[in-house]
């Protein structure tokens, strides 16, 4: 039997509505607000948990699959916890020229995790984007809001360890 | 006047209920609606405190 | 009156190299020796020397300090403000005449720009609307407040302006259809989306002269007839985001956004959307949808979005580079405007340099000037003294320009004709050292993991091409791979729904019509020439240098790597995997490659 509904409807215990409800009272009612609300949903809980999505999805009267069909399209949302801090590396076209590949090597050695993964004690998030506009200074990361330029390989421990 | 949003004296009307249609020039050159050179000088002066190289002023 | 003005840049670049730390360290000096109501600091935009950073300039007397730190200041405060003594170790030297300037515009950096768009990125604080308006600001808007709509759109067609985000389509034209277009409601976006890697122009462009982008979309309100603007803004862009909201927030306390515009009756409202991180969204349709709430995916058009655009209403979109040259347009007329660039493309184009040159940054130019003076004048030359390959221009769908076409003009139609393309204005500057095989395999890379997926196109192809990229970049390329590659990306560029895909084989087509010669290397000789691709390569010690530390056997995976200690050590092909650990951890440089 088709479970959707049950999916839909299913109430998580430990779950925190009231603080998804209170998010929401800035878009009831509003148009085009779907990436909004997700985005005010990952900066209150740093993911989006899925109880919050279905939750979202009852509000709106909308199917649950809208909701995920949105937030798994663009990168910037995620469906997992993630780190305490966000390790973004820039693989744009700069940075490649100018050698970033190695300082990925590096990283992933360092940290033990691959792209996209998150080191066992939640320190760190390690992610990749296409360009965070920092050309200048290829190759280069962010770490949160904090933008680290001229990187080599081996100034990545000197920087982690200041987080 | 410290900006160009303060009234340079009570004949400034420019307020949220009754837009100047002059304020953009009257920054500038004004005031355009009064003779007054005492307020001329307090726009002249918030231009001569911001503007920091010769260039500056060239348009 | 303030005897001093200095100017620190607090572009994303210069922030990230410590311009804030400089800013706390400097106001403590001044703070040290009286001289807070003397000096003013001003923390301004990006000056686009993003390499040099941070920069610091003093006025009136204009000296120019590069590479500064918050260390420095002291002897900066000591010397230049209280004994006017030029600190001569912080001015910019020349990296092939190593001669020293203290002016920044006899550097050749800036002396071969015509900044007219970035005219108050770097100058002005863009945190202060007053500045914009001692600049000339606001004045283009009210022009166009005072003239018909018809009349503004006239000018802008008039003016030749073409879209400066990616195919070059004339704005007034654009604007011709939204104004054309029936409508109770029409909405005005500014695509603010950057997602070109390589370009950070419209970034800038926000951080430095948001008012610029302000009026710019009020202007072209008036002209199409719509009381309300979106600009769609990378989440990614921060400081970009803050700057608008204060931007908009003062205009709107003067009264230059909101009700009843300097009393013409003319209404206007700013919101700012943040974009969630797809490339496709740059595309008109993809990024209407985006804004709308749904997955940003492209639609076939027509309906073009003049007609047909944000919720159904006309709507014209345009990039932030676009809307910021409109304004000054308006203020300064059409036949000022006409006067720089060439025949078919008017005005300036704003590049983001970087890659293998000495300078690199964000630098304004004439269309017209050549890929030479760009590359070694702006550019400064090929760092470390190398040997100049290529520029890629236009990032994913853009193309590689070789060394036998530097005198190309850099104009719309002359980058088109040579197989690339304008794109946002990415420029990135290749060596002897850089890979043509491995570049096109990266950007492929890229457009195959930002495909939407809604077209079989673009969906299969650009994977496919992928595939057969990374085959020869391994060693494995197949003789037929060429033509295969070739004929793949004709159908892709021919039958794909939005330019993402109709532009995606450009990187392929363009290295295969230039460098073909490196593809047959990797393919026939199984070589890499610029000894790129990790697989390609072989390594070996020489014996000449190893002092036999041991260092490389310890971290060679699969033990290819013999000798006694002291004593000069070999490398077993037959064994080496190409991983390059030994490289990377010998000390001595004894490891290398052929």
């Amino acid at each position: 039997m088709c479970q959707c509904q049950e999916a839909a409807t299913s109430v998580e215990e430990n779950f925190e509505y009231e603080k998804v409800e209170s998010l929401l009272q800035d878009y009831l009612d509003k148009k085009g607000v779907m990436v909004p609300i997700l985005q005010a949903i990952q900066e209150e809980f740093g993911y989006l948990p899925r109880p919050a999505l279905e939750y979202v999805a009852k509000r709106l009267r909308i199917p649950v699959s809208k909701v995920f069909g949105v937030a798994t399209f663009y990168a910037q949302f995620h469906l997992e916890p993630r780190g305490e801090n966000i390790i973004r590396l820039c693989r744009g076209t700069a940075c490649h020229v100018r050698g970033v590949a190695k300082v990925a090597d590096k990283m992933q050695e360092h940290l033990g995790v691959d792209v996209g993964g998150t080191t066992p004690d939640m320190k760190f998030t390690y992610e990749e984007v296409a360009c965070i506009g920092a050309c200048g200074l290829a190759p280069v990361m962010m770490i949160n809001d904090r933008t680290f330029g001229k990187l080599e390989p081996d100034k990545l421990k000197g920087i982690l360890e200041q987080f | 006047m410290e900006r160009f949003i303060d009234p340079c004296c009570k004949e400034c009307f420019n307020s949220k209920d009754n837009r100047c249609d002059q304020f953009v020039e009257c920054c500038l050159t004004g005031p355009l609606c009064h003779d007054s050179e005492e307020c001329a000088a307090k726009r002249r002066a918030i231009v001569e405190k911001l503007a920091h190289s010769p260039g500056y002023l060239e348009q | 009156m303030y005897e001093k003005q200095i100017l620190i840049c607090a572009g994303t670049g210069c922030i990230s190299s410590g311009a804030y730390e400089v800013k706390e360290a400097l106001d403590n000096e001044l703070q040290k020796n009286n001289m807070e109501d003397k000096v003013r600091v001003i923390l301004s935009g990006c000056h686009g020397f993003c390499e040099k950073g941070p920069l610091l300039i003093v006025y009136p007397e204009d000296i120019f300090y590069c590479e500064v730190t918050g260390e420095d200041m002291p002897e900066l405060v000591e010397q230049h403000l209280v004994n006017g003594n030029i600190v001569e170790r912080l001015l910019y030297k020349d990296p092939n005449t190593e001669q020293i300037v203290s002016n920044h515009e006899e550097i050749l950096f800036y002396s071969k720009q015509k900044r007219l768009v970035l005219r108050n990125c770097g100058v002005i604080d863009p945190e202060n609307i007053d500045e914009y308006i001692i600049r000339g600001g606001y004045q283009g808007l009210k022009n166009a407040l005072d003239k018909d709509p018809s009349e503004v759109v006239e000018m802008i067609k008039n003016s030749g302006l073409r879209g400066r985000g990616g195919a070059g389509f004339p704005a007034g034209m654009k604007w011709e259809f939204a104004y054309r277009s029936q409508g109770d409601k029409k909405y005005v976006v500014c695509n603010a989306d950057e997602g070109d890697p390589g370009a950070f122009m419209d970034r800038s462009t926000l951080e430095g002269d948001p008012h610029a982008v302000l009026e710019g979309i009020m202007i072209a309100g008036k002209a199409i007839g719509s009381d309300e603007a979106y600009i769609y803004v990378r989440a990614e862009y921060p400081l970009a985001i803050k700057r608008l909201r204060t931007a908009i927030a003062q205009a709107e306390e003067y009264g230059l956004i909101g009700e009843n515009i300097l009393n013409s009756g003319f209404n206007y409202k700013v919101n700012i959307k943040e974009g969630a991180g797809a490339f496709v969204c740059g595309e008109e349709t993809a990024l209407l949808a985006s804004i709308e709430g749904e997955r940003g995916m492209p639609r076939p058009r027509p309906p073009f979005p003049a007609v047909k655009g944000l919720w159904g209403k006309p709507t014209c979109i345009n990039n932030v580079e676009t809307l910021a040259n409109v304004p000054l347009i308006m203020r300064k007329g059409v036949k000022w405007f006409t006067s720089v660039g060439t025949e078919g493309s008017k005005g300036t184009k704003i590049f983001a340099l970087t890659g293998k040159v000495n300078n690199t940054g964000l630098c304004e130019v004439p269309m017209g000037i050549t890929l030479r003076e760009v590359v070694f004048d702006i550019g400064g030359g090929i760092r470390g003294g190398k040997k100049y390959k290529a520029v890629q221009i236009g990032g994913p769908s853009g193309g590689c320009i070789p060394e036998s076409l530097l005198d190309l003009p850099i104009d719309f139609d002359s980058l088109t004709q040579a197989g690339a393309m304008m794109g946002s204005g990415g420029l990135v500057a290749m060596d002897e050292e850089t890979c043509m095989v491995d570049l096109a395999r990266y950007f492929l890379s890229f457009t195959q993991n930002e495909s939407c997926g809604k077209c079989t196109p673009c969906r299969e192809g650009t994977k496919r091409m992928l595939e057969i990229l990374e085959r020869i970049t391994e060693g494995k390329g197949e003789a037929e791979d060429i033509s295969r590659l070739e004929k793949i990306a004709v159908t892709v560029k021919d039958s794909s729904l939005c330019g993402l895909g109709q532009t995606a084989p450009n990187p392929i087509l363009t290295t295969l019509r230039y460098f073909r010669d490196e593809y047959e290397a990797h393919i026939y000789d199984r070589r890499c020439p610029a000894g790129m691709c990790k697989e390609l390569l072989s390594y070996y010690i020489d014996p000449e240098i190893c002092n036999g530390c041991r260092a490389c056997t310890k971290v060679c995976p699969v033990e290819a790597i013999t000798g006694e200690k002291k004593e000069p050590h070999v490398i077993d092909e037959e064994k080496c995997i190409a991983c390059g650990a030994c490289l990377d951890r010998c000390k001595f440089g004894a490891v290398k490659t052929k």
